[in-house]
């Protein structure tokens, strides 16, 4: 059964520290771990490739970035789980553009940061059978 | 043809890597992957037979997603790649579902009227339509509600609800700039639907002459897409808030207190409820309202302008919503700050499971500390004749003034000694427990507080409340004196 998705403390810290660097902009990862483990062992920032223009209320990474990643994590033997995005002076909860980017089965996990802290930050994934998202417990240890 | 599947997508479509494909463009190859493998067809698929945002189709390095492409002769040593679109971004929708918003039109004089949000990029058509669709309440009609309504009215908002139970009285006129002298002794929503008429006649005015309680508020906020919390007392505000986490409704909650104000938006999006930003509301007394402890004048303007300016963005969908945050702002040094709120994981309301909460069972007096407990020692009070009859009389009683300064500065109460609230239980040996000892304030509420600081401090002496304060005694007119107050 998913109990939720564990985050080691030092993840969670390169998580934050990453959407602090990046603010007032998205910044966005591609999470890391081993298949049916659920936990995040690994994070690869990468590049919000949006209009410049609107990078501070959206992300987008570009689809040949993430071919690139999978391919160098399955020579470590890791796979993705899931993506990491900030939401700049926001909440962490879901916009209606998240939940329509969301694959099936990935695990979404969402921080909301300001200029000097990230008060808050959420995970969700998105229902196999009738495609809705719900929140995910994140297990932090 | 060799088609490689993003390890994103793979579980649709049997775990594999790569799929050899018999086919010649990229229709043929999606028709033949989702046939092999049928339960891909909805995900790659929506109802409506396109392909979902989240899914990226390359060749040669070259994204060829769109659907013009899909045609194209593939070359039989091509690669095809199945990839994922990562994208989001922060909540900015509005409230207003689409459907009504469509249901909405304009005539000329509208357009004409609304030309000033049309050329807003972000509002146009689109959003003045929502406005015109939405139906917010406004609770409270008093220096907060006055702004509110204006500027909902003005903007266009097609349903506005006001609920207030009180009167017009002259001392509202100083920051209650909804009504004016004309409308002294008339009922507070009288007066709003009059103005709100006349700044545009097509607006939809529910008037409600009532006091919100804990038995009504779900019937009056049912059906309303905003709550605009415009009310001065704790009481009120903790069964608007409970209500609007009931009905899942956003609110938009304001408050001032002589120079400073706040304002903020909970019950959004999930997001925190007042009670995880106040628990519990302070000690009865203690923090006197707007109606004891003065506000300057335009200062609920600049709260309630705020108000509805966040309850228009939330209307409209744009820009930065005061969402898990409240602003306090200071407009007699002019500073702002922003405070984070936090949803409250044990919130006794908004993180219970909704339909656990009984409004109508919770007794909001008690919570607030407002009522008057059986095991609580009942005070004792004059009635300001009582007091009046008592000081002509020359009965000795001693009278202690618990008022500020300035509040003192408007109304003297003469040979009275003067404690404030903090002093009382560290000065109660200037009290002769012998003699009968009146305590008076303004309204008559924090009187009651400084008698139950005294007997918290073990004080013996018999203690009086002077009934409705000093307010009260406005009207008593002294043998001796003709009038001195």
């Amino acid at each position: 059964m998913f109990e939720g998705i564990l985050i080691k403390k030092d993840i969670e810290r390169k998580l934050h520290n990453l959407a602090l660097g990046k603010y007032p902009f998205e910044c966005c990862a591609i999470l890391l771990g081993r298949q049916g483990e659920d936990r995040i062992d690994e994070i690869l920032p990468v590049n919000n490739a949006s209009e410049t223009t609107k990078r501070k209320v959206q992300f987008e990474i570009d689809p040949l970035e993430v071919y690139k990643a999978e391919g160098e994590a399955e020579k470590k033997g890791l796979e993705i789980l899931g993506f990491f995005h900030s939401h700049p002076d926001h909440r962490a909860s879901l916009s209606g553009m998240d939940e329509e980017y969301m694959i099936p089965g990935m695990i979404y996990i969402i921080a909301s940061v300001d200029s000097e802290s990230v008060p808050e930050t959420r995970g969700y994934t998105k229902n196999y059978t009738d495609g809705s998202a719900e929140e995910i417990i994140i297990r932090r240890e | 043809m060799k088609v490689y599947i993003s390890a994103t997508l793979r579980s649709f479509f049997g775990r594999n890597a790569e799929l050899s494909v018999a086919a010649s463009d990229i229709k043929g190859i999606l028709d033949k992957i989702t046939t092999e493998y049928p339960d891909s067809h909805k995900i790659v698929f929506d109802e409506n037979g396109e392909l979902r945002s989240f899914i990226k189709i390359f060749v040669a390095g070259e994204d060829k997603t769109d659907k013009s492409n899909w045609s194209e002769a593939l070359g039989e040593n091509e690669e095809v790649l199945l990839l994922p679109a990562i994208a989001g971004g922060v909540s900015r929708e509005s409230i207003i579902p689409d459907e009504r918003r469509k249901a909405v039109s304009f005539d000329d004089a509208e357009v004409e009227r609304f030309e000033n949000h049309l050329l807003l990029r972000e509002i146009g058509v689109k959003g003045q339509k929502r406005i015109k669709a939405a139906r917010v309440l406004v609770a409270g009609a008093g220096a907060l509600g006055s702004p509110v309504i204006q500027y909902l009215a003005a903007a266009g908002v097609g349903t506005i609800k006001v609920v207030d139970f009180d009167d017009v009285e002259i001392s509202n006129i100083q920051n209650q700039v909804i009504h004016t002298s004309r409308d002294v002794k008339r009922p507070k929503v009288a007066s709003a639907k009059d103005t709100v008429r006349n700044i545009n006649r097509s607006i939809v005015f529910e008037a409600e002459n009532t006091k919100l309680d804990a038995q009504n508020i779900l019937e009056i906020i049912d059906g309303y897409d905003l709550v605009i919390d415009c009310t001065d007392n704790y009481v009120a505000r903790y069964i608007i808030s409970d209500a609007c986490v009931v009905c899942g409704i956003p609110l938009v909650f304001g408050a001032i207190y002589q120079y400073e104000g706040r304002v903020g938006v909970f019950n959004y999006n999930g997001g925190p409820c007042l009670r995880c930003a106040f628990p519990s509301p302070p000690p009865a007394g203690l923090v006197p309202t707007c109606a004891e402890g003065g506000a300057i004048s335009p200062l609920p303007g600049i709260i309630g302008s705020i108000q509805a300016n966040e309850a228009l963005k939330l209307i409209i969908g744009i820009g930065e919503i005061l969402d898990g945050k409240l602003l306090v702002i200071d407009s007699l040094n002019l500073r702002s700050h922003l405070v984070n709120v936090h949803k409250d994981a044990n919130c006794a309301v908004c993180a219970s499971n909704e339909n656990e909460i009984q409004i109508e069972e919770i007794d909001y007096e008690e919570f607030c500390g407002v009522k008057e407990t059986e095991d609580e020692i009942p005070i004792e009070g004059f009635t300001p004749e009582e007091l009046a009859k008592r000081i002509d009389s020359d009965d000795p009683v001693t009278i202690v003034d618990v008022r500020e300064p300035h509040e003192r500065a408007i109304l003297r109460f003469p040979n009275v000694i003067v404690i404030p609230i903090g002093q009382l239980a560290r000065r109660k040996n200037e009290l002769n427990p012998e003699i009968d000892t009146v305590f008076i304030c303004k309204e008559g509420k924090r009187s009651i507080l400084a008698i139950n600081t005294l007997r918290e401090a073990g004080y013996s002496g018999p203690m009086y409340n002077l009934k409705g304060g000093t307010d009260a005694m406005k009207n008593i007119i002294f043998s001796n004196e003709g009038g001195w107050l």
